[in-house]
Formats: structure tokens, sequence, C-alpha cells
């Protein structure tokens, strides 16, 4: 008989016990999607393995402080692969890392049971499939500031546009994302 | 201060991490305070946390697990191993010394009990016997008073190294039993250390740190943000160093880097090198 899965939140409990077998289940289940978001931010190979061994000891040293209210491990991991991506990507760059790297669960508080359970059915050509149904402007104005870590300001002067139009089309783009996301047809798996 | 509108436009960029720090703050300090913008922001940061799953899906290489299991199993082993030395260290001798010690009585003893053979046999022996009796007392005497003086310098030696021992096993101790927050970073040459200890014993945290040097003329001033309010801490020397903070730190509270003057100032007056929030 199969064993059931253990939770995301139960192996972070585990890791914090320091059982490095957790740690190795945790592996498992995030490493392509963590991988994949650093290659896609920085475009190589090594640098991007850097970054997710990088998150992946982060998540194992710092396995104690993880308050489950606050948000999942998954997002927890995920934004510490993402700010991680960002900080070398402008460090390669040769720019001053002037933005903050804030890898706080605070910042990450959710809903619980919406989004989670969102995010868990969501399938990546489902994610695609919405992108790819957004205005340009929006769409290029999130991509440019989540992989490329740009800044709204930035943004701005790349794509010659004042920084409010930047503004509403991150935050109109996002919207619009959601909805997409939420309808039925948009390819959310078990749904 | 913005308005609920100028918070809801800003939204979008705040939940993609692309506003500046001053905005970033001004949206916190919003939110805390309400529960609609608070709202409108997380169900932004919500919708950003799909993001990743829009990447082409793509593996690493078989290998890279192994490598991080390894690292996490050498630190786990270190763990352990720093635990018991700091649990054993207390007022104990490291065993060198302890040995050192114990030499070094065993001489003085050794000297002790020759003097006390020459001085028995002074006093049955003849005169030449006597006169030879001197001369390896005085010669004894001689060896009795340099190995009193070497002991005398091994004592001084010992107290100097067993006060460097304790502050040693000080930090290991509050390395082991206290809060850690390893905020190391950038690469290469920027390559930077920073770890903020808060021992459990203690009133304020510690910073243990080694970064490299500042532009000409500046320092780096490390500053503690707590619930938005700046708290000013010392400036970082150049090279290894360990600063106590001015306060407790605790999960929550912001550190950050700033490049000021080498006398530090009273309020940020540059971008920040780093910020990091404590887990």
């Amino acid at each position: 008989m199969n064993r059931p899965e253990r939770s995301d939140e139960d192996l972070i409990t585990s890791l914090a016990g320091r059982e490095l077998s957790a740690l190795d289940a945790l592996y498992d289940r995030y490493h392509r999607v963590a991988f994949s978001m650093a290659y896609r931010v920085l475009g190589d190979r090594g640098t991007a393995e850097d970054v997710v061994q990088d998150a992946f000891l982060s998540v194992w040293r710092q396995a104690k402080s993880f308050r489950r209210e606050r948000g999942s491990a998954r997002t927890w991991l995920m934004s510490i692969v993402h700010h991680r991506s960002i900080d070398k990507l402008r460090s390669h760059a040769n720019t001053p890392n002037l933005l903050p790297i804030d890898e706080a669960q605070d910042r990450e508080s959710e809903q619980p049971g919406t989004w989670q359970v969102v995010w868990s059915r969501l399938t990546g050509d489902a994610v695609r499939g919405a992108l790819s149904r957004l205005p340009t402007d929006q769409r290029k104005s999130i991509e440019l500031a989540f992989f490329s870590g740009y800044t709204h300001v930035e943004i701005a002067g790349l794509m010659n546009v004042p920084l409010g139009t930047v503004k509403g089309r991150m935050r109109m783009g996002l919207q619009k994302l959601k909805a997409l996301l939420e309808q039925p047809e948009a390819g959310v798996t078990g749904a | 201060m913005m308005d609920h509108d100028a918070i809801a436009e800003l939204s979008g960029a705040y939940a993609l991490d692309a506003v500046t720090v001053d905005e970033a703050r001004t949206v916190e300090d919003h939110i805390a305070g309400c529960p609609a913008c608070a709202a409108i922001v997380a169900d932004m940061r919500g919708t950003v946390r799909v993001l990743p799953l829009s990447c082409e899906s793509v593996e690493p290489s078989p290998s890279l697990k192994r490598r991080i299991l390894d690292l996490a199993g050498g630190e786990l082993k270190a763990e352990t191993r720093l635990r018991r030395n700091a649990q054993s260290a207390g007022d104990d001798l490291p065993r060198s010394l302890r040995q050192e010690k114990s030499s070094w009585s065993r001489y003085w003893g050794a000297a002790a009990a020759a003097l006390l053979l020459i001085a028995a046999g002074f006093g049955v022996g003849t005169m030449q016997a006597r006169s030879a009796a001197a001369g390896h007392m005085a010669e004894m005497q001689a060896q009795a008073a340099k190995a009193q003086e070497q002991l005398a310098f091994a004592r001084a030696a010992y107290a100097e190294i067993a006060a460097d021992a304790k502050n040693v096993h000080g930090v290991v101790a509050d390395v082991a039993h206290g809060k850690v927050w390893d905020m190391s970073g950038g690469t290469g040459s920027r390559r930077w250390h920073c770890m903020f200890v808060q021992p459990p014993n203690k009133k304020n945290a510690t910073l243990i740190a080694n970064i490299p040097s500042a532009p000409h003329g500046m320092k780096y001033q490390v500053w503690i943000i707590r619930k938005g309010t700046f708290h000013r801490a010392p400036v970082l020397p150049t090279g290894v160093a360990m600063l106590e903070m001015p306060m407790p730190l605790e999960a929550g509270d912001v550190v950050a880097f700033s490049m000021e003057p080498p006398q530090g100032s009273a309020h940020p007056t540059s971008g920040f090198m780093m910020k990091k929030t404590l887990l």
C-alpha cells in the first residue's frame, strides 16, 4: 500500500527537525519548476543551478522560522528562487543592487484556500495560454518586471511611456490574468 | 501619504517587486491599516505567484540533487559537532592546554624531587662530594629557576589563551544556541559574509561580518527597520568584524546596509546595497 504523500508543510517541519529525507522529497517535488524559473530569468544552466542550490539550502537552514499561516512552503521556496535569480541577473549585469531582496514570508501572506488551490491545480500550459491572451503591452510589462527584474521606472524608459501607464499595465494585466485563469476553460486541472 | 486610489494603482508594480524602496514602504505602511487595500495587494501577489508556472519546463543536471543533499548533510554533521563542542566547552581547558599544563607540572615536580635528593646527599657526603653536590645543586637550582620562569610564562600564556578560548566558545555557543540569520550574498570579489546572531541570554544582537571595502572615503552602515522605523546601527569596518547591534533582533525586522561617510549618518543617505527581512 502506498504511503499518502506528505504535505509541503509537513516536509518543512521535518526539515526543521533536520531530516535530510525531507529535503530529498521537497527537491523531487519542486526542483523542475524552480530550475525552470531560474533558467528563464538567467538563461544559463550553471548559474540557474547555483540559484536553485542556494534556495533549497536556504529552506533547509531556515525551516525553523517557517510559519505556515504566512504562506505556503511552495510560495516561500519559489519566492527565494525568484529573488535570488533577479539578484544574480543584476549582479551579472554589473548593476548595483539597490532593490530590496526580500525573502520574507510576511510579504507573502496568502488567503488560504483560494489561490492555494488554484495554484496547485494550474498547469504550465494554462498559465502560458492566459499570458498569451493579455494585450502585448501588459504582458511585456509584467514579464520585464518579473523575469528581468526591471523596475516600473526602468520599464517606462524601455517602453518609452509615462510611468503611470506602466503601473496601469501591470495592475490591469495581473487582474486580467487572474480572471482568465479563473475561467473553467483556462486548463485548471481537476477543477 | 498615498490615498487608496494611488495604492491600488501601484498594487501591480508592488506585487511584481518593481517599485522603489520608498514606494514599497509607503504601500506596506498603508496596507497595515487598510484591509481593503491589503486585499487588493494580496490578490495581486497571488496572481504573481502563478507566473513561475509559465516557464517552459527544463530539467537541471542529475548531479544537482546530490550536491544539495551532500552540502546539507555536511552542515548537519558540522552542526552536531558544534553543539557537542559548545556543550563540553564550559570552563574546561582545551585538551592541548591540559596536556601542556600537566607536562609543566611534571617538569616542576621532577626538578623539586631532584633538589630534595641533592639536599639529602649534601648532608652525608664528603667535602669533595659536597662540593660536587653543591655544583650540581647550583646547576639544578638554575634549571629549577629557569623552569619556574618558563612555568610562569606558560601560565600567563595559558591565561591569555583561555580568555581567548572562552571568547571563542562564547561566540560558538551564541551561534549554536541563538537565533542566526545568515545574510551572506554577492559573487566573486563582491562576495560578502554577514550573519546576525541573537544570543539567547543577551539583550542585543551581534553582527559578524566580512564585507568588501566600500568605495574610497565611504563606509557601509547597518540599519534595523522595525515597523517602518529606522534604527541606526554602527558603521562596518573593512574586513572581519563583530559588532553589537543597538537592540535585540527578531523575525520580521528588516536589516539593511547603506553607504555613508566614515563617521556614519543619522539617517540613510543612499539607496540600500542590501535589504533583507529576518525570517
